[in-house]
């Protein structure tokens, strides 16, 4: 009798429990909700406050769109798309040398590569710009793009997963008389699907919502991301704010759609960052 | 094992050694240049533009360590830094705080509803800053906002959060808290699920409280996963510029003139482009010196 009426407390507290889970989780998914459902109010309805707009309407989207936004939506499409790809070919080559290959002076290659993660952006913010001016590549795409390739973590976690490949593999395919390179594109990029789609949703979202770096390069508008033109928006007097909610909406269209296809890599890669 | 090779290297250089030693650089190449190109010679740039006066246009003159001394007696500069570690201390502890409450509630349910809530709150760490810059611009807006109509409810009175210089950089810290709470939950759950549950049964068994169950056998295990989201926390908040950008512009009354704000407005707003580089510099030492600090305290996440 009195262990069930244990278990009967048990099953309320953990009611009770999941209730304020989700109470707890509106409390990070209704500000999301508002900007979805403000974007398709009508201008004057937007500070309502309704969950349920009263009139749907386009406006906003519209009112958006004239404003070139397809335009930067294409251009940051293709700078993410281009950093996360190149990024990928460069950090898996360089971490495949750093946990496979014996060469003099691998520790500290690994060292140093290791102690860029120690350098706030901010430091290098000003000579960088200097750089990329020098280059002649302000207001181009590669003054967004080729800075943003570089990153020790990618190598970092490359070198790591390749770490944990058996090296049986590598040994048989040597006296199949595979080479060194043809190792690495045969056997070990195949192996590294998992570690692959993780840096590569990672690589991708970063720099699609990155905002300093392509602000302060590209001043002229037609090269413009969407982080930067929304920014410009918000700081224009005046703007609608149904308008303003729309590009918001536009903006986090890809990476919601990515969110949801690829959310184990997502996560697997932040656990990832933690431990190991 | 390298330092073998090399050993061996020394006396039978033969041409498969060369081959092997060459295939390896060319396959770090790439990067190396990048990283050389992209970090390292910035920050010999750097320094050096830092001992000059220099407006990007005209000529640089050198002028050794002036920008330091001018640094060291520039009050703004120093309460910039003032504000970047009061925002330090709340971001951090509220980040710190929150994430590890929830991720030990999420520890707590089982099966697909554990998944589907850290879902929930992972969402917002997926929205660019910009476009939660937006978001909180809306629900903190001082007329019709809804977190003043929420408060309204309560009978609180109406506040203007980012008009008010005591409320804009706690309202700045609480937007970057709860998007990255869910980021931290996920970090933190993932090393509680490894702590064995037969700690738990045994200290129950001793008649242990679940106060005493977290104080003696959770916080303990987590020293390590602790000192990571403590240093990665507080290297990250002494960066914020994004938020602050785009919603308060440094102000009102300087009162979220951050110190990388104040780095941005010195090199493009005024093109004190030296000076703006010993301000970076600056605030990197100061940076660094705040992980040594919470290094010693922690005592490196090392289990005693």
């Amino acid at each position: 009798m009195k262990g069930n009426f244990k278990n009967k407390n048990g099953q309320i507290l953990y009611c009770v429990k999941i209730l304020g889970g989700i109470i707890l989780g509106c409390f990070f998914l209704i500000p999301i909700y508002m900007l979805l459902v403000s974007s398709i109010k009508p201008t004057g309805e937007v500070f309502d406050l309704r969950f349920i707009p009263k009139t749907i309407s386009l406006s906003g989207y519209s009112l958006i769109l004239k404003q070139n936004f397809l335009r930067y939506f294409l251009n940051s499409l293709f700078i993410s798309t281009t950093v996360t790809i190149v990024a990928l070919a460069f950090h898996s080559m360089a971490g495949y040398a750093l946990a496979r290959l014996n060469f003099v002076g691998r520790n500290v290659v690994f060292i140093l590569i290791l102690s860029t993660l120690m350098i706030p952006f901010s430091v290098i913010l000003v000579p960088l710009f200097i750089l990329v001016k020098k280059f002649g590549w302000l207001n181009t795409f590669k003054g967004i793009i080729i800075p943003a390739i570089p990153h020790a973590y990618g190598i970092f976690l490359f070198r790591q997963f390749f770490l944990t490949i058996p090296k049986e593999l590598e040994e048989a395919a040597t006296i199949d008389g595979c080479s060194p390179f043809g190792i690495f594109i045969r056997i070990f990029l195949p192996l590294s699907k998992p570690i692959i789609i993780t840096l590569a949703v990672a690589f991708f979202i970063a720099n699609w919502n990155n905002y300093m770096w392509p602000m302060i390069v590209n001043q002229s508008q037609d090269k413009w991301v969407l982080q930067v033109a929304l920014a410009n928006y918000i700081g224009r007097t005046g703007t609608p704010w149904d308008a303003i909610m729309a590009g918001g909406v536009i903006t986090i269209i890809p990476i919601v759609i990515l969110f949801f296809i690829l959310q184990r890599y997502i996560v697997e890669g932040i656990k990832m960052s933690g431990i190991k | 094992m390298s330092s073998k090779c090399f050993a061996r290297g020394k006396f039978f250089i033969t041409k498969k050694r060369v081959g092997k030693n060459l295939f390896a650089y060319l396959m770090l190449a790439p990067d190396i240049i990048g990283l050389v190109l992209i970090f390292f010679i910035p920050m010999g740039i750097a320094l050096y533009v830092s001992l000059n006066e220099w407006n990007g246009i005209s000529p640089m003159n050198f002028i050794g360590l002036k920008n330091y001394a001018t640094l060291m007696s520039d009050s703004l500069w120093w309460h910039s830094v003032g504000i970047t570690i009061v925002y330090t201390l709340i971001f951090v502890s509220m980040v710190y705080c929150l994430s590890l409450l929830i991720a030990v509630f999420l520890n707590s349910i089982t099966g697909k509803i554990q998944g589907f809530l850290r879902t929930v709150y992972f969402v917002p760490f997926t929205i660019s800053t910009i476009v939660l810059s937006i978001i909180w611009l809306f629900m903190l807006d001082p007329r019709r906002g809804l977190v003043n109509k929420f408060l309204h409810i309560f009978g609180i009175p109406a506040q203007s959060f980012l008009g008010n210089p005591k409320q804009a950089l706690f309202c700045i810290a609480f937007m970057t808290a709860w998007t990255l709470i869910g980021y931290y939950s996920i970090i933190f759950l993932a090393v509680l699920k490894d702590i064995p549950v037969i700690y738990y049964e045994a200290a129950k068994l001793d008649g242990a409280n679940t106060f005493q169950l977290f104080k003696s056998i959770t916080f303990p295990m987590l020293k390590e996963v602790n000192v990571f989201v403590l240093i990665v926390t507080t290297i990250a908040s002494f960066q914020v510029f994004d938020q602050v950008k785009v919603m308060t512009s440094g102000g009102p009354a300087g009162a979220t003139n951050v110190a990388v704000f104040y780095i941005y407005t010195n090199a493009f707003d005024y093109l004190k482009l030296g000076y703006s580089s010993a301000l970076a510099f600056m605030l990197f030492i100061i940076m660094f010196g705040f992980s040594i600090v919470l290094l010693k305290i922690t005592k490196g996440g090392e289990r005693e």
